[in-house]
């Protein structure tokens, strides 16, 4: 009789602990209802809204508003995670084919709506900065160029990017004629 | 529910849950011994997602299952035989 491997080393028991949890939370059914379409994408969109949410409680109501939201917030994540199984968060070989597809696929779409949002965030806020500000520091004369420079740098950094880490990444081609022998 | 459209229709059709039935085995069984999860299970049934070959060729030795009468191009039109 072989006796079963036992983790010794302290990144063998984190290991192990690990994959404990992913197996808890892959096989779980407990939380079915927060697994439906519906149940996710309202969770999605409560998340969405805690998170922008957490800017103006900070500057309208004050630390504890500000804390007592941002907690909602890493609570609304936990749900999320619970909902999802955390396969957008787990380490590929925890992973089937499709839940390697689905993670791909989310963030490819969560690139491209970050990459977005923060660009137009940051030329929205140039722009305003530029119309409402009285600091006689900043050079106005150029900050239009400026502005119109981070806009075009910051979109085709986010449209680019993409093709660079493929073009990094990936090996390169053969030739046709090399498929056929002889 | 009405018809799906052509973009809708899936790409591989399948019969892989006639033949778990009639295997006698549940979802999670087959999931554990192909290693994936038992919802990609559910979704390769219903059509809406395309097995890898390696996926298609590991199942198709789990049931023990020519693999063409599990997966095909085409819809199914005959009911299966030898089960």
């Amino acid at each position: 009789m072989t006796m079963p491997h036992l983790p010794t080393s302290r990144q063998e028991r984190k290991e192990a602990d690990l994959e404990r949890r992913v197996e808890r939370i892959q096989r779980d059914h407990k939380f079915q209802r927060l697994r439906t379409r519906n149940s996710r994408r309202i969770l999605a969109v409560i998340s969405a809204l805690l998170c922008v949410a957490i800017i103006p409680s900070f500057a309208q109501g004050g630390d504890i508003v500000g804390i007592a939201v941002t907690i909602a917030a890493w609570g609304s994540w936990w749900v999320l995670r619970i909902s999802t199984r955390t396969v957008a968060e787990l380490p590929e070989r925890f992973l089937d084919e499709r839940q390697r597809a689905v993670r791909n696929r989310a963030y490819f779409y969560a690139y491209l709506i970050l990459g977005y949002t923060v660009s137009a965030l940051l030329t929205i806020g140039l722009v305003v900065f530029v119309l409402v500000s009285e600091n006689d520091a900043v050079t106005l004369t150029t900050t239009w160029v400026q502005a119109l420079g981070l806009t075009m740098s910051l979109t085709l950094l986010c449209s680019l990017l993409p093709s660079m880490v493929v073009a990094w990444s990936e090996a390169g081609e053969q030739s046709i004629e090399l498929g056929a022998r002889g | 529910m009405g018809r799906r459209s052509k973009a809708e229709e899936p790409a591989v059709f399948s019969r892989l849950e006639e033949w778990r039935v009639a295997r006698g085995l549940s979802r999670q069984e087959l999931a554990d011994a192909v290693t994936v999860h038992y919802q990609t299970i559910g979704y390769l049934e219903r059509g809406e997602y395309s097995p890898s070959l390696a996926l298609a060729l590991h199942i198709t030795s789990v049931l023990d299952v020519p693999l063409e009468e599990l997966f095909s191009l085409q819809p199914f039109t005959k009911s299966r035989k030898g089960v």
